[in-house]
């Protein structure tokens, strides 16, 4: 009975290493396809997207009129009528190119990025030229993020016609991506909200520039005809334009007054398609971003944006696997040296905890990082610690179950403290350390739940005559 | 009891005088970065055709040395980056001649610019993770407080801050002594060494806890 109950969890451990080393394959037409999942792989592997950004050195052509106003469009008649003078404006002035405006356009974007939760992002700087090299993962999302880089993140709203600025990003407070499910799908909008100062401007600005009701109405009633295009050219509705980055968003007019000081833009129209609604939340949530953040000083245009492969392969991992295995092996060894027939069982034992590792890091969708397989490293370690004390303490002990209860529950004393950084470590939004984290995260929880229910009924079976 | 204390002082005059040569070699001569986040130079080939990547590498190393590095670029991977500390316009021109006798292609070096990519400094890997190592250890302390007040909380407490940064420093003697590239890899070395320090006084606390308590029994 003794010798059937070891064999079945041996061949149990033997099973559930062969599924996490070479996965079960299954004849699919006529190809053999692994059913087990895939390892993801994150940036330190599979590469990433460099984006080089200069500082933007184009010129546009402005017709200003005689007292300087600038005038949206004119023709070259109407600019020799009126007397209006044709200028270059570089995009960048001179005396903006300075060292200290880098270092804020750096720290801009480094905040934009953190706010888009891009994970093991490198953000580099030369001071001298203003040029920036962004290194970002690549993923699904990467024309959303690497559309926030080039953005300024000025917001104006004005009068559509005298161009006249009414509020602009030092009267926002806060910027929210928000969501409303109607019959036809759900639709995605920010909500801007203002500051105090802000909103009384707002209320104002949407208690002149409101809606003319029944203008068109009224167009169509025959018998008022001459009455109603009076009335239309007297109250010509009067608009205000939303920009952003000198570009009008939307130009509207406003139903009532805002008392409330938040506007609310809708992005996209209303849909019950997961993928599309997805894709106006990252839009509206990358809009979001930078109008949380101070606005750039600078403009700066993308001069590269290229994949760029990393210098570290998958295939290396197997050199690195190799190395492991082989240090494992040697500490193996030493264990079934020292303490024989239990050592050999232990052994074997320590190898389904990283079978089972190496399983849940599929199953939970954790990137294979440099980071985490540091992670998966010090679990081994301490799953080997805990192995080789449970075996000491047995030998001077026979009483397995006390004594296997005593050494897990001290073990895990002492290591409450790596516990508590291996939490803090799991909310990292940087991935080289959160990798490490989750995958230790794991680990513990394996190495408890595992040396309780395995580890311990296996020696107390071993003991048993 | 002599020979032990004689043993206590060594090893602490070896720790002092590594942590000082490993201040004056980083004081002196710094950290070797790796040279992914050194300030460098770099050079684009468009090849248009598959290559390998290890005749780039045998070239690149030929002509400016071992400390560089060759990255395929864009997603067809027809193109390669090389990366260098300086690259002059005499081993472009090299480089590009020895390319195109290689790969029969006829890359003018003239079309080819030296780009200047900045440095990144570790410093700001290293903020990123200050305020996360802040929480953790304020929250073992807290437990350290609760948990070994018996055996006084404060030296307990002290006692592992004080040996928690003199392994760090000991370890940024060794990378700095050893020319061991910092990197990313650092980082997790860092976390790895404190945990396992943890590890080791949680072993002497408990033991120490053990025989407070027997005295306890004892003494009741």
């Amino acid at each position: 009975m003794k010798k059937v109950k070891i064999l079945t969890i041996i061949l149990f451990i033997v099973l559930v290493t062969m599924v996490a080393f070479f996965g079960i394959f299954v004849q699919v037409q006529n190809r053999m396809e692994n059913k087990v999942k895939q390892y993801s792989y994150d940036m330190d592997f599979t590469g990433g997207r460099e984006v080089i950004l200069k500082v933007d050195d184009s010129k546009k052509e402005i017709i200003k009129d005689k007292d300087g106003k600038i005038i949206d469009n004119a023709t070259d008649e109407e600019i020799e009528q009126n007397g209006y003078v044709k200028e270059e404006e570089p995009a960048n002035k001179e005396e903006i190119l300075t060292s200290d405006n880098y270092k804020k356009v750096k720290t801009i974007l480094d905040n934009r990025l953190r706010k888009m939760d891009v994970k093991n992002y490198i953000v580099r700087l030369n001071e001298k030229t203003g040029q920036i090299v962004v290194e970002i993962p690549e993923n699904d999302d990467i024309s959303t993020v690497t559309s926030i880089l080039t953005e300024m993140g000025k917001f104006e709203i004005t009068d559509s016609e005298n161009n006249e600025v009414f509020l602009t990003n030092d009267d926002i407070s806060d910027v929210k991506v928000m969501y409303n499910t109607a019959q036809n799908g759900t639709s995605v909008y920010l909500q801007i909200e203002f500051k105090n100062e802000g909103s009384k401007k707002l209320k104002e600005i949407s208690t002149n520039y409101k809606k003319v009701e029944n203008s068109t109405q009224e167009n169509s009633e025959s018998e008022d005809t001459e009455k109603t295009d009076l009335e239309a050219s007297n109250e010509k509705e009067k608009k205000i334009a939303i920009k952003m980055d000198d570009e009008a968003v939307v130009t509207t007019s406003f139903e009532s007054p805002i008392e409330n000081g938040m506007i609310q833009l809708s992005i996209g129209n209303a849909t019950t398609d997961a993928e599309t609604l997805n894709g106006y939340v990252k839009n509206a949530k990358a809009i979001a971003t930078v109008l949380n953040e101070e606005k750039s000083p600078i403009k700066y245009q993308v001069e590269t944006n290229q994949y760029v492969e990393s210098d570290v392969k998958i295939e290396d991992l197997k050199n690195v696997g190799i190395a492991v295995l082989v240090i494992v092996i040697v500490a193996l060894v030493l264990l079934i040296v020292k303490y024989r027939k239990k050592g050999i069982m232990s052994a074997i034992l320590y190898v389904g905890v990283a079978s089972i590792l190496l399983l849940v890091v599929r199953y939970t969708n954790l990137k294979i990082s440099i980071g985490s397989m540091c992670g998966i490293i010090v679990t081994m370690i301490l799953n080997y610690i805990l192995t080789f004390n449970l075996l000491s303490n047995i030998e001077k002990n026979k009483e397995i179950n006390k004594v296997a209860n005593k050494t897990i529950g001290d073990f895990f004393i002492r290591i409450i403290p790596i516990c508590i950084l291996t939490i803090c470590f799991s909310f990292m939004p940087m991935m080289t350390i959160s990798g490490f984290g989750l995958v230790m995260f794991w680990g513990l929880v394996i190495i408890a739940i595992y040396n309780i229910l395995i580890t311990k009924n296996v020696l107390k079976i071993m003991e048993e005559k | 009891m002599k020979q032990l204390c004689q043993n206590k002082k060594i090893i602490i005059a070896i720790t002092v005088l590594l942590i000082v040569v490993g201040v004056i070699v980083a004081l002196t001569i710094g950290f070797n970065v790796e040279l992914k986040y050194r300030e460098t130079q770099r050079i684009e080939l468009n090849f248009g055709k598959e290559f390998e990547k290890t005749d780039i590498k045998n070239i690149a190393n030929e002509v400016i040395g071992q400390e560089n590095i060759v990255e395929k670029i864009n997603e067809d991977g027809d193109a390669v980056a090389i990366i260098a500390r300086e690259i002059s316009d005499e081993q472009k021109t090299e480089i590009v001649n020895k390319i195109n006798e290689k790969y029969e292609l006829e890359l003018d070096s003239q079309n080819i610019k030296i780009n200047n990519i900045p440095q990144f400094h570790i410093r700001e890997m290293i903020y990123k993770y200050v305020s996360t190592f802040l929480i953790a250890g304020g929250i073992i302390g807290i437990y350290l407080f609760v948990r070994y007040y018996k055996i006084g909380a404060v030296k307990v407490i002290g006692i592992t801050a004080g040996v928690s940064i003199a392994t760090q420093c000991i370890l940024f003697s060794i990378l700095a002594i050893t020319r061991i590239p910092i990197g990313k890899l650092t980082i997790l070395l860092i976390i790895s060494v404190f945990a396992f320090t943890l590890y080791g006084l949680m072993i002497k606390y408990e033991n120490d806890l053990k025989e407070v308590k027997e005295v306890k029994e004892i003494k009741e």
